[in-house]
């Protein structure tokens, strides 16, 4: 799904998806994201994640998936890149998405690789992370590209990739992560 | 080189692996920024200690969180443990409504060719 319109980072506001509509924000921050940064906001998700476990169904998945994303973001945006994250708590589950810049060759490869995990099933899914896993590859930051695996298992495939065109010609690259609260 | 023990951090785990007994355990938290440089001084020891005897070493994993590259540094350490014919059991414990660690212990069970526990642990 690509947006039609430029965008630009600079704003906390987060124009381009409205929050549901009986959601909270939990925790947002726009910004570059440093490993001090990174601490800070599995700190932030942490303490709310914690504060609302009695509403909320496995607290710990979604520290987990909000420290892959976090992760990315340092990882991955331009040193000088700001880079947007946000978490908002719904009823009915948790949104924890992000944003940062990315090339053309950034977005070609993610599309290509987000592509081929969205035709796995979860035994699937399981099996590539299985396989990545004892694979003697790693990537430059000693994962392996296990980090997108990792946060479909975690979202039982509710993932979701946007490119929305930036004024610099690259793209702004949104990745938003879906976690269901559990009911009785 | 002998026992290591270092204190854990809201980003790294706690580590304690000690000769008296044979045991390697890691417990809290691991998500740092360099997981090959922290595990490093782990592989070492592993490449030291283990295969020199028949002692059994005990590893104990009790980890609440841990990033990708960590997960592939923790692989990477059971596998030179195994590499290096060092009697060995994995004590994977577990928070008993945490399904995400149980499922990542049976990862590591299904690649890793030792002994293996799944322990579950009640929540505090």
């Amino acid at each position: 799904m690509y947006g039609s319109s430029p965008a630009s980072f600079d704003t906390i506001t987060w124009p381009l998806e409205p929050i549901p509509t009986n959601g909270t924000i939990e925790c947002q921050f726009s910004g570059c994201v440093d490993e001090a940064v990174s601490d800070v906001l599995v700190q932030a998700v942490e303490h709310r994640v914690e504060a609302l476990n009695h509403a909320h169904a496995k607290p710990k998945r979604v520290v987990r998936v909000a420290i892959e994303l976090l992760q990315n973001l340092h990882h991955h945006a331009p040193a000088d890149g700001v880079c947007g994250f946000r978490v908002v708590s719904t009823g009915s589950g948790w949104w924890i998405a992000s944003r940062n810049e990315v090339a053309d060759e950034g977005k070609r490869n993610l599309e290509q690789r987000y592509a081929e995990l969205q035709d796995l099933n979860m035994d699937e899914l399981r099996a590539r992370q299985r396989n990545v896993l004892n694979a003697p590859e790693r990537s430059a930051h000693g994962g392996g590209g296990v980090g997108l695996i990792e946060i479909m298992r975690r979202t039982n495939r509710n993932l979701s990739l946007k490119f929305i065109p930036a004024d610099s010609g690259r793209w702004i690259f949104e990745l938003t992560a879906h976690i269901a609260a559990e009911h009785d | 080189m002998t026992d290591i023990r270092k204190e854990g951090t809201s980003k790294t785990p706690t580590v304690v692996a000690t000769l008296q007994p044979f045991s390697l355990e890691l417990s809290g938290r691991s998500i740092p920024e360099n997981s090959i440089a922290f595990y490093q001084p782990l592989m070492d020891w592993v490449e030291v200690h283990c295969g020199n005897g028949e002692d059994l070493l005990d590893i104990n994993i009790r980890l609440e969180y841990f990033n990708t590259s960590s997960s592939k540094c923790l692989m990477d350490l059971l596998k030179r443990v195994e590499a290096k014919g060092c009697p060995a059991r994995v004590n994977w414990y577990y928070e008993e409504d945490d399904e995400d660690m149980l499922e990542a212990g049976e990862d590591y069970d299904a690649i890793i060719d030792l002994p293996f526990r799944l322990i579950a642990s009640t929540t505090n």
